[in-house]
């Protein structure tokens, strides 16, 4: 879609035409907030014909505006100018809104929509993409930045997104991937539709890159903003305090019966997160994707906060390699913008077998590991049930540097269950015995006896205190404010060297 | 001066809305009005009271906080009500105006999300089940794992109870076309 030369003439003047790109800005931004830069900013291109396609703006808005009255700068790609796509000046507006976001510390939101690289610039495109992904390095873990893609984002401009800190994808009408379905079709013979390479559902689900998705672009917009409340503008900054109207000693006399006797039953951990945090608070990051271990944000007495919980409801709430990377990554972001580690703690284990040896779960459980050991924020943690093994290690356990480690009388701290520690313990006598299977009951009796309970960990002072259930918000907001001002030194160094 | 007034629609999920007009100076300075057919909304002693069509009456408080109204009402839960200022409302629609994305299908193959042994088929074969039926439980790290029907349609089961399964292997194939859903 061409404009008309009235609606050039529109756009110098100042006047605005109700596009798309301009609307879901304003829907971003409180009501009349937005203020737009670079609105005449026009490319220099001549060459196939681009002269007579220099339209005002060239393809993206970009300006700073409020949201829920901080300052958010942002840029929202409009496809009706050439597609949208980045070419020089494209791309220099973009970095001239980073700029000003980062030297303000203040948020920066993405909104991507574009046709990819404007072929018709050359390398003058691909140095527009470099430009960005050099800021949105350098600003990570500085402020906090957020992507949108609320329509195709091929090749170079995947990559962007997938460096901020969120990612927010609209169902049916987002897709990133490197390569299309066309040129997989060359490569590979593959037929594939965009939905399937690389819709929302699939980085949803199978690849973990959106961190969100909505049923359409207010609701990506709406998410936007509310997870914004819980970052703060930068990472000087503490996340912002919230008035909170839910009693911080709240008993949660429901916990108590949480908790199946069966212990093969399993038990929707969101149940608990729900009923702990201020109420109505939790916002899901991931959902669908590792559903195995839940993460997201939550107020803890009007705080902002992280959660992260094994969910025994799926895959016995094991940590595999999809677990890992979510978790490791949700504690970093958590770490970076200040906001207090809460654990939950059900884990069986890391899981077992060749596809997940194969596939690097050592690599992606040092990763989890090393984000918890690194994180220098408050560390909370309750252990609900099972906590085996590795597992036990590195959910937030006072070894990894947690402050506060507490468990309910369920909580069963042990390198392994009964079964398999009797088989290997008692081997010798087991089968010595005149009558094995009763030898092996009476043995497994003992091993539950000493550490199916919270017993010997809190003998050992490796958890703070035995509570009960009901107690579970009371204590974590209480003793909350004891480790709120945690401190760590550490020795001078260039970065980490993180496991990927 | 007259104070300048912020002009918000407040809607609940049935659709039902009316304007607040509000002094974001001096919240409790506000008018109602625009008020649904579905809906009433009047002050009374102890302040907002709305009433639905239905007829039932929920208390309704309206705050202003951090820049934005929220309104709630009481009603056994709690429910907000959604807010925004009238002038979003119109760039909401805009956005709205664009053509709606294509159906995303499920090809209706359900995998085993983990290696174990299957304990039980949840329903018969050839069954119509709805989506997040349990369909199969898996015995797994100890535990059942309960897989639930990512689409409605008519199921075909691919393995049997008490067969040993690894990760990734079929379960079952659900048919949404047969059911014509």
């Amino acid at each position: 879609m061409t404009k008309t030369p009235n609606e050039k003439e529109a756009a110098l003047s100042g006047a605005v035409s109700k596009n798309l790109a301009r609307a879901r800005l304003e829907v971003l931004f409180d009501a009349g907030s937005f203020e737009e830069f670079d609105a005449a900013v026009v490319h220099r291109t001549e060459a196939f014909g681009m002269a007579k396609k220099r339209l005002p703006g060239d393809g993206v808005i970009t300006g700073v505006g409020t949201v829920a009255s901080r300052t958010v700068y942002a840029y929202s790609q409009d496809r009706s100018v050439l597609g949208g796509s980045l070419g020089e000046v494209h791309a220099a507006k973009i970095c001239k809104v980073m700029d000003m976001a980062a030297r303000n510390g203040s948020p920066v939101v993405g909104i991507c929509d574009s046709g990819g690289a404007r072929i018709q610039e050359g390398v003058n495109s691909l140095a527009g993409y470099g430009d960005i992904f050099y800021r949105n390095v350098r600003c990570s873990g500085v402020i906090p930045q957020i992507s949108l893609i609320l329509g195709p984002a091929a090749g170079g401009a995947v990559y962007s997104p997938a460096l901020t800190d969120f990612v927010i994808m609209a169902t049916g009408r987002s897709y990133m991937f490197l390569t299309g379905p066309k040129v997989v079709k060359t490569v590979t013979f593959e037929d594939v539709s965009v939905e399937a390479l690389g819709g929302a559902s699939v980085h949803a689900s199978k690849t973990g890159l959106a961190h969100f998705t909505a049923k359409d672009d207010v609701e990506a917009i709406e998410q936007a903003r509310r997870l914004l409340g819980y970052l703060p503008e930068n990472c000087q900054e503490p996340p912002p305090d919230i008035r909170c109207t839910d009693p911080p000693d709240r008993l949660c006399d429901e916990l108590r019966s949480i908790i199946p006797a069966d212990p093969q039953q399993p038990y929707d951990v969101r149940i608990v997160i729900n009923s702990v945090v201020d109420r109505g608070t939790f916002l899901e990051v991931q959902e669908n994707f590792a559903g195995n271990i839940v993460v997201g944000f939550a107020r803890l007495a009007g705080k902002s906060v992280g959660i992260i919980a094994n969910q025994p409801a799926v895959l016995a709430g094991v940590l595999n390699i999809d677990a890992s990377r979510k978790a490791g990554r949700f504690i970093r972001t958590c770490n970076a913008f200040r906001i207090p580690l809460v654990s939950f703690v059900d884990v069986p284990g890391f899981l077992p077998g060749q596809d997940q040896e194969h596939g690097g779960a050592i690599v992606h459980g040092a990763k989890l590991l090393y984000a918890y050991c690194e994180s220098s924020v408050p560390k909370l943690s309750v252990i609900l049930k099972k906590s085996y093994g590795g597992a036990y290690i590195v959910m937030s356990s006072k070894h990894v540097g947690g402050d506060v480690v507490m468990a309910w009388p369920s909580a069963e701290i042990a390198v392994m269950g009964a079964k398999g520690a009797v088989e290997i313990l008692y081997k010798r006598e087991i089968s010595a015995a005149e009558d094995p299977k009763a030898e092996a009951q009476k043995r497994n009796r003992e091993y539950e006896e000493l550490f199916l309970s919270p017993r010997q960990a809190a003998e050992r002072g490796f958890i703070d205190a035995v509570i009960d259930p009901a107690e579970t918000r009371r204590k974590l907001t209480k003793l909350f404010s004891h480790v709120a001002h945690r401190r760590d030194l550490t020795w001078p160094k260039r970065n980490g060297n993180i496991p990927t | 001066m007259a104070p300048q007034l912020l002009h918000y629609v407040v809607e609940f999920d049935d659709g039902t809305h009316f304007n607040v007009h509000i002094d974001p100076d001096d919240p409790s300075n506000l008018t109602i009005d625009g008020v649904d057919s579905d809906v009433d909304v009047a002050t009374s002693p102890l302040g907002l009271v709305l009433t639905t069509g239905d007829g039932q009456r929920l208390p309704l408080t309206l705050r202003y906080e951090d820049g934005s109204l929220v309104a709630e009402t009481a009603d056994g839960k709690l429910h907000r009500a959604r807010v925004e200022l009238a002038e979003s409302r119109e760039w909401r629609t805009v956005i709205a105006s664009q053509p709606p994305p294509p159906p995303v299908e499920h090809s209706g193959q359900i995998e085993a999300p983990i290696a174990g042994n299957v304990i039980a088929l949840c329903v018969a074969e050839g069954a119509l089940v709805t989506e997040g039926t349990a369909i199969i439980l898996l015995e797994a790290m100890k535990m059942q794992n309960t897989i639930a029907a990512p689409l409605s349609g008519t199921i075909h089961y691919l393995v049997r109870a008490g067969q040993v399964v690894r990760s990734g292997d079929l379960l079952a194939a659900i048919d949404s076309e047969v059911a014509g859903i």
